[in-house]
């Protein structure tokens, strides 16, 4: 993120970190709901930082997966989903032509 | 209304000739029309309808199929899918009630074309945090019982309910039925197109299937057969005998001296016994083969 500012950075490495740590923590045998609780809730609050201050229209996907990370779901290759604090809601992030048209928490309904 | 409806249909159509055969039968069914075209008919929406082969959740967990705001999409290339072409069925109709849901307040001049008790969760008023349905391994609570005894499992991951209720599961599943009735093969062997999907297997892991206990009178009885073979294994008693089925699923067909026919799946470790009067069975589903 070159020419990030300090508070975006540090976002940035937060939430890269939070959302490996829930990951694995969801791909654990063990069960782990309480602590996964808690990360989707830090998550959703460093991501709503990040969608405010540092993610923008035009924005390019290498871009993105610099501030965000890679995207753990999605459609495609055009939707980025990243987790959040519920289950029915995710972080959307939508490319057209490899440039960002659309964010934000969005309720999925999935089978 | 929809966008890219027939490019859709298509789609799903071409995932299989099975699958071919089932999605045309699905779409004969006035009951299921009755969900569609409440979509297809209401001017206050615009559903995009598509498939994709990369469908993951923001866990990475592969989808059968999502409905995000406006969009209603399967995933043609899921296994499942493959290997089972009711499962294609069940994949539409299940997103096809959350689509409903989604739509129902912008089109409520139409009248709601679900039964009163089919919910999804983010609909559910019985759930108490709607936009957030426990997952397995969350603690003891209201909305975690109500998942327990209201939804039952996700065929998509370990570890989440399954987020349409029961009765949308049973109503999913007689949709199935239908389509597996309408387009079953011919004497003898009555070939189905698919087989039972992970929603009945929910339904029978949590005593949920409508009518599961079944008695036939031997003494009307001509023959029965029990397909496919492999699916069986016999067990003599002394007065009859105890088929069980070893399979997922397979098909018991009794075949009645006045002509008739019926056909009852059975799933695995369900048995049929013989007792020298009756044979009783437990059943996935059933009909009469016409």
């Amino acid at each position: 993120m070159p020419g990030a500012s300090p508070q975006i950075a540090e976002h940035s490495r937060t939430v890269r970190r939070l959302i490996a740590d829930y990951l694995q923590l969801w791909h654990a045998p063990a069960p782990s709901g309480g602590r996964r609780a808690t990360l989707g809730r830090e998550i959703h609050d460093a991501l709503a930082y990040l969608d405010q201050h540092a993610l923008a229209a035009g924005a390019s996907k290498a871009a993105v997966e610099d501030l965000l990370g890679p995207a753990p779901g999605g459609i495609g290759a055009d939707v980025w989903f990243y987790p959040s604090d519920m289950s029915s809601q995710t972080y959307e992030v939508a490319f057209e032509h490899g440039h960002l048209i659309r964010k934000g928490f969005i309720t999925v309904r999935f089978n | 209304m929809f966008t890219g409806e027939d490019d859709f249909i298509k789609a799903l159509k071409d995932t299989s000739p099975d699958a071919r055969a089932l999605i045309d039968a699905l779409f004969n069914d006035p009951d299921f029309l009755k969900l569609w075209n409440y979509l297809k008919s209401c001017p206050a929406i615009n559903v995009a309808l598509s498939v994709d082969n990369t469908i993951k959740d923001s866990h990475g967990d592969e989808l059968f199929g999502l409905t995000p705001p406006g969009k209603l999409i399967v995933n043609t290339h899921k296994r499942e899918h493959h290997d089972n072409p009711s499962e294609l069925l069940d994949t539409l109709i299940h997103e096809v009630i959350h689509a409903l849901w989604d739509a129902k307040q912008a089109c409520a001049d139409l009248p709601w074309p679900l039964p009163d008790d089919v919910y999804d969760w983010p609909d559910d008023p019985g759930a108490v945090n709607r936009l957030d349905e426990p997952e397995k391994d969350d603690p003891d609570s209201p909305d975690k019982r109500h998942a327990q005894t209201q939804y039952g499992d996700s065929p998509s991951s370990t570890k989440r309910y399954i987020d349409v209720n029961f009765p949308g599961q049973r109503l999913i599943c007689g949709l199935i039925e239908a389509a597996l009735k309408a387009t079953a093969g011919g004497a003898p062997r009555y070939r189905l197109k698919g087989r039972p999907t992970l929603t009945h297997e929910n339904l029978r892991r949590h005593r949920k299937l409508a009518a599961r206990h079944w008695s036939k009178n031997w003494k009307d009885i001509r023959s029965i057969t029990w397909e496919p073979d492999g699916c069986w294994h016999r067990t003599s008693t002394p007065r009859g005998w105890i088929m069980e089925c070893t399979c997922d699923s397979a098909q018991m067909i009794v075949k009645y001296d006045d002509g008739t026919v019926q056909i009852d799946l059975l799933g695995k470790g369900d048995n049929a016994t013989f007792d020298g009067g009756s044979v009783t069975f437990d059943r996935l589903f059933g009909w009469d083969q016409a």
